[in-house]
């Protein structure tokens, strides 16, 4: 297996809506996997509702620095009219949002040789500008050369895992869209993100150039 | 039938969780259910019973959603729905609150549809839970889970239709009928903490564990501090009375309920720390704001440390005892909004240990100062103590020189608080020096005697803040704090012995 790793810094400041918060707009502490295929889609210059990136890799996250987060009052956007017509005006509601300061992310993605070395060179060379969050909170991404990468278990390490662990902040994280029709439906997966402590613990991980690294 | 509820990993949800375990376990009914860790699970063969039992406690336990209220001219007693139950209601007939959700207003026939629905297995996945479904019995609304609201631009994936153009599918619709029966239910929990403000907002404090038995144990144990038929406030004075407490805001409100459970309660080994605040406004919009607060161990050690061997509360025998005195003398003596303002902000810098933040409340402001009772102050100083001097490394005699230059600087500023809030506003030990060389030239001015003060302590603080330059920032607030004290004391023309 194939894998490579890229730092996506978030210039200013992003939201991660949790799907469920809209009376209030609550954030999740790291991009889900489905934004994050959503990234590496858009470099691809994939078109909407092409989902294909699910079957191609496996992705692990590495928070890079201390999360910080705050509050402000946004004025949000509703939406009229059926989309068939332009609409020029809208109604808008202030609504509490939650956003995270300039978070720094390190995303690991593995799979075959061919796609990684595509999402490689689409991630350098972008198909369309790249943001994370909101469509207007552009992304600063260093991308590194893959290396071929093997299963190995370690005792310590220092990622977001999967399950429930100590001393961790606990998140359900949208994992994978599922389509039927015009349908759609998430699948979660619950992940562990840590704070400053390393993992102790056996965990079956993935060894990219020395770093352990857990792949959901 | 199988019920199986895993853990949410959602502060709403987690708590709703509980609460349907503890209701049907406080029945008293045969029923087969267990909550692990990690998941509740609800066994029986008798679906029929199991909907009595649900129907049953959602009967009997009614009561926690309204207060009742008597008419001071007709003296009829009339119900009120409690504020921050995010339940719509329709037209009171005979002064009853009528609930517009079916469970509430038709439990037998409400959960029996439910329970039919949950048996069956289907193939849409819930857009909380991520389990699959057969069919919703409602949609996803702000009754059952508080953070949703109707909003399709945020509620919707964007998808084709006729290949034409972008359209929205809202997931509303993609809520399981196990999500919805655990979360409308939740209002039925009789531990949330809650302090409304009439008019203005409701504040609800929930707790948060990453499994369900520590949330179990820490619940059950606070439980009897609360008393539910208190429309603004459900934190009782004494355990054994049903009056409850009069806090000034969210902090002040925590604060409060930490030092009853720390000193009234017999807690074993779980004391919850992390809290999730949900603040729900008045008015038809119920856009509610939400933050979680993590406390740490070092303040919930301060708190045990100060009830354990001294007696004192925090809250009530300091924060509840500061006053914002006005310098008018004719008009009335207390300025009950601000004091109200500085009791929640010393509140809040506590509970976040921010020493600065809590030192800068208690400095004089334009118009009066911030004053206390001697018995008060002794706490102030058992509190800073503790707080501070201990995780210092300070020790009391050194406590001494820090009070004697806070005189000195009171004395000093009184007629003239300029230096004072200099001192307040040094932002690097250069300029906290230089505030002392001031201080020091202005006792060439003051009467010695007269003024009882000690300039040996200015030496000594200079040593002190040699000695430990790192901490230089601590011993400015402690000088703040001292100061402010002194001068309080001063203004009210000196302290009584």
């Amino acid at each position: 297996m194939f894998g490579f790793k890229f730092r996506i810094e978030v210039l200013y400041f992003t939201t991660f809506r949790k799907s469920t918060s809209t009376s209030l707009i609550s954030s999740y502490t790291i991009p889900p996997f489905t934004t994050i295929r959503g990234v590496i889609s858009n470099a691809l210059g994939l078109r909407r509702d092409d989902l294909r990136v699910q079957e191609w890799i496996k992705i692990g996250i590495k928070p890079q620095n201390c999360i910080n987060r705050s509050t402000e009052m946004a004025k949000v956007l509703k939406l009229k009219g059926t989309g068939k017509k332009y609409q020029k005006t809208f109604s808008s509601s202030p609504m509490f949002k939650e956003f995270l300061v300039n978070p720094v992310y390190d995303i690991y993605v593995a799979g075959d040789q061919e796609k990684i070395q595509n999402i490689y060179h689409a991630l350098k060379n972008p198909k369309r500008p790249l943001y994370i969050g909101g469509s207007d909170e552009l992304v600063d991404i260093n991308t590194f050369e893959p290396v071929e990468i093997g299963k190995a278990t370690s005792k310590e390490t220092f990622c977001v895992m999967d399950g429930i662990h100590e001393n961790c902040i606990i998140e359900k994280i949208p994992y994978k869209f599922i389509q039927a029709g015009r349908n759609f439906s998430l699948e979660y997966r619950t992940v562990s993100i840590p704070k400053d402590e390393n993992f102790n613990g056996e965990a079956e991980i993935f060894n990219f150039n020395g770093e352990n690294i857990f792949l959901f | 039938m199988e019920i199986k509820i895993p853990i949410y990993n959602d502060i709403w949800m987690d708590n709703a969780v509980e609460n349907l375990y503890r209701l049907i376990n406080d029945s008293e009914e045969e029923i087969d259910i267990n909550l692990d860790k990690t998941e509740l699970t609800v066994n029986t063969n008798d679906k029929d019973g199991l909907r009595g039992i649900l129907s049953s406690i959602i009967q009997n336990n009614r009561n926690t959603l309204i207060v009742k209220h008597k008419d001071k001219k007709t003296g009829e007693i009339k119900e009120i729905k409690k504020d921050f139950v995010l339940i719509q209601e329709g037209k009171k007939i005979d002064g009853i609150v009528a609930f517009k959700e079916n469970i509430y207003s038709e439990p037998n026939k409400s959960t029996s549809e439910i329970l039919d629905l949950i048996e069956k297995n289907g193939e849409r996945t819930c857009v909380v839970c991520g389990n699959t479904f057969f069919k919703p019995y409602k949609k996803l609304q702000q009754a059952s889970y508080p953070f949703v609201t109707k909003i399709k631009s945020l509620s919707g994936v964007r998808t084709y239709k006729d290949g034409n153009f972008y359209s929205f599918r809202e997931y509303y619709d993609n809520f399981c009928p196990i999500c919805y029966m655990v979360g409308i239910l939740e209002w039925l929990d009789s531990r949330i903490i809650y302090r409304t403000f009439p008019g203005d907002k409701s504040i609800l404090f929930l707790p948060y564990f990453d499994n369900f038995e520590d949330l179990v144990e820490f619940k059950e144990e606070y439980g009897p501090l609360l008393n539910k038929s208190e429309r603004y406030s459900n934190i009782r004075v004494n355990l054994d009375e049903d009056k409850t407490e009069g806090t000034p805001g969210k902090f002040s409100t925590l604060l409060c309920f930490y030092e009853k459970f720390l000193l009234d309660i017999d807690y074993e080994n779980v004391i919850g720390r992390n809290w999730a605040i949900m603040e729900v406004p008045f008015g038809s919009v119920k856009n509610i704001k939400f933050r979680m607060l993590n406390l740490t161990d070092s303040i919930l050690g301060v708190m045990k440390e100060l009830i354990g061997e001294n007696e004192i509360r925090v809250y009530t025998n300091l924060i509840k005892e500061t006053y914002f005195f006005i310098d008018n003398p004719k008009g009335a003596p207390v300025d009950w909004d601000l004091t109200r303002k500085i009791r929640e902000k010393l509140s809040e810098s506590f509970l976040i240990d921010d020493f600065r933040s809590f030192s800068r409340m208690l400095l004089p402001r334009k118009g009066g100062k911030v004053g206390y009772s001697s018995e008060t102050r002794r706490n102030l100083e058992s509190l800073i103590y503790i707080w501070r001097l201990k995780k210092m490394g300070i020790s009391k005699e050194s406590l001494g020189s820090i009070k004697g230059v806070g005189n000195i600087v009171a004395k000093v500023s009184k007629n003239n608080l300029s230096l004072l809030y200099k001192l307040d506003k040094t932002r690097s030990i250069e300029d906290f020096w230089s505030v002392l060389r001031e201080i020091s030239r202005k006792l060439i001015g003051i009467d010695i005697k007269k003024a009882k003060v000690r300039p040996t302590s200015l030496d000594e603080l200079i040593q002190l803040l040699k000695d430990n330059e790192a901490q230089w920032t601590e011993i400015r607030d402690l000088l703040v704090v001292y100061s402010s004290m002194y001068y309080a004391i001063g203004s009210r023309g000196g302290e009584k012995k």
